[in-house]
């Protein structure tokens, strides 16, 4: 409230386009949704993340899951991960204009490339850091390799994997503006371009603050998700 | 071949961790009567975990031979120490799920764990989560998992060590009367004599490095049995006489 106030009281002194006043952008925004174009940019962006960060999740759990099988092939696919882990997503954008061009196909991909590691990386390390006494556990009763997978690995590696998808689906969010400031037609990223553009400052702030929103909510939504799966921890 | 008495018979048994040259058990030979309750004690490091991590086929022995006689059940089921029940089911998943690794169809699960569940005196906790039991409740579920499985040798690994030694008390006689109501033939592994007094009818000594059987001891007195029976206290006294002896010779 202080901070509102504060501000509104400084961008009304400065009358500077650089500085438009929270009531000018709360404006701006009301315009823009009445305009259409607001709701359509989140809906594209929301949907790149969404495709991204889903085909980046059937990825990185199934290959987590490979690589903590242990073994040279476990080894080798973590090595290759962990040589491409620190490129971060924006360095790949070049690439993937190169390879898909503008538009879609590139931001979804800039999305996989950025969900993908945190999510391989926390199921790799959940699945493969299994307490040993529930192992024991599991072989004292004779339980098959595929029983103990599926009733003791897997749900002893839940909190973890579920860390590593609310990672992922963050950095899925960063990705997407991203690569939507370079290589697409639309979406927030390039809204957002679009106004600084034409020096919109509001449009900008309207954008910043749409991007905030969304992630919070998704980030809510998936911490929802993550109590109702792993409600046995503390 | 074993004679039809016995459950398990432990012939010359002999282990040591891989790329050791030390062995930590020599030559350990035990004869287990059906139906009876031996307790290994021995001093701290002597060995007994391992002993029952070997029977349970955990461990691979390095030589000798453990034997299980033939019959009906699975050939062992362990009771470990803390409780180990998965945290992410219930009890009665707890129980399914050691029953479905030795393959109990589902329809028979609760006809196996119902009544075992009643006679350590917890027949409400089924749908409860682990984290919603006292250490001692957990510990009696983790009892009743390895006896639903009806196992043809019970091996309990220090069962009460981590309760307090009121609870221990109780959860002994208890222990005693299901092992007795069950008929079943358990190696028990124990600190304490007077555990071993109470639910025991052979008390064996471990000790040495490499640990051998220094002592076989025979507690007759009938079950059940109550620690201020003079003949338990007797025994009790006759355990302990024997690890102090055991233990000035090590």
């Amino acid at each position: 409230m202080v901070v509102g106030i504060g501000w509104e009281l400084a961008a009304r002194v400065l009358s500077s386009p650089a500085l438009p006043s929270p009531s000018q952008v709360m404006a701006t925004a009301w315009w823009l949704v009445g305009e259409g174009t607001l709701v359509q940019d989140v809906v594209g962006s929301l949907s790149r993340v969404l495709t991204g960060f889903v085909l980046a999740a059937v990825a990185g759990l199934s290959l987590g899951a490979v690589g903590a099988l242990g073994g040279r092939g476990s080894a080798g696919l973590r090595a290759v991960v962990e040589v491409l882990r620190p490129i971060p997503p924006i360095a790949w954008i070049p690439l993937a204009l190169l390879w898909f061009g503008l538009g879609d196909p590139s931001a979804r991909f800039i999305v996989f490339v950025g969900a993908f590691s945190p999510i391989f990386v926390q199921t790799c390390w959940a699945l493969s850091r299994c307490p040993p006494g529930y192992l024991e556990l599991a072989r004292s009763v004779g339980a098959s390799p595929w029983l103990t997978f599926r009733r003791v690995r897997l749900p002893a590696a839940a909190p973890g994997i579920a860390a590593g998808l609310r990672t992922g689906l963050g950095l899925a969010w960063t990705s997407v503006i991203a690569a939507e400031l370079v290589g697409a037609q639309s979406g927030l990223g390039y809204r957002i371009q679009m106004h600084r553009l034409v020096l919109e400052t509001d449009g900008v702030m309207v954008g910043m603050a749409c991007i905030g929103g969304c992630g919070l909510l998704m980030d809510l939504a998936a911490r929802t998700v993550e109590r109702r799966l792993v409600d046995w921890t503390p | 071949m074993m004679s039809p008495t016995l459950a398990a018979s432990i012939d010359a048994l002999c282990f040591r961790w891989p790329g050791s040259d030390s062995a930590v058990l020599a030559d350990v030979s035990l004869r287990l009567v059906r139906g009876s309750v031996t307790a290994v004690l021995g001093p701290s490091g002597a060995g007994k975990s391992t002993l029952l991590r070997l029977v349970a086929g955990l461990l691979p022995a390095s030589s000798g031979s453990i034997e299980i006689a033939d019959g009906e059940g699975v050939p062992v089921a362990m009771v470990f120490q803390d409780p180990r029940l998965l945290p992410w089911l219930t009890v009665r998943g707890n129980l399914g799920f050691a029953l479905d690794a030795v393959g109990v169809p589902q329809s028979d699960h609760e006809a196996r764990w119902r009544p075992l569940l009643e006679q350590v005196g917890l027949p409400e906790v089924a749908d409860m989560r682990p984290a919603e039991l006292s250490g001692g409740m957990a510990q009696r579920v983790g009892v009743v998992r390895a006896l639903a499985l009806r196992p043809r040798l019970l091996l309990l690994d220090e069962p009460l060590a981590a309760v307090d030694s009121l609870l221990r008390d109780r959860l002994q006689g208890m222990l005693s009367r299901v092992l007795l109501e069950t008929a079943s033939t358990a190696l028990i592994v124990t600190h304490d004599v007077c555990e071993a007094a109470v639910l025991a009818d052979t008390a064996v000594v471990l000790a040495g490095r490499p640990a051998t059987v220094r002592e076989v001891i025979q507690i007759s007195v009938d079950h059940p049995r109550d620690i201020l029976d003079p003949g338990v206290t007797e025994a009790a006294r006759a355990v302990r006489s024997a690890l102090w002896s055991v233990n000035k010779q090590t």
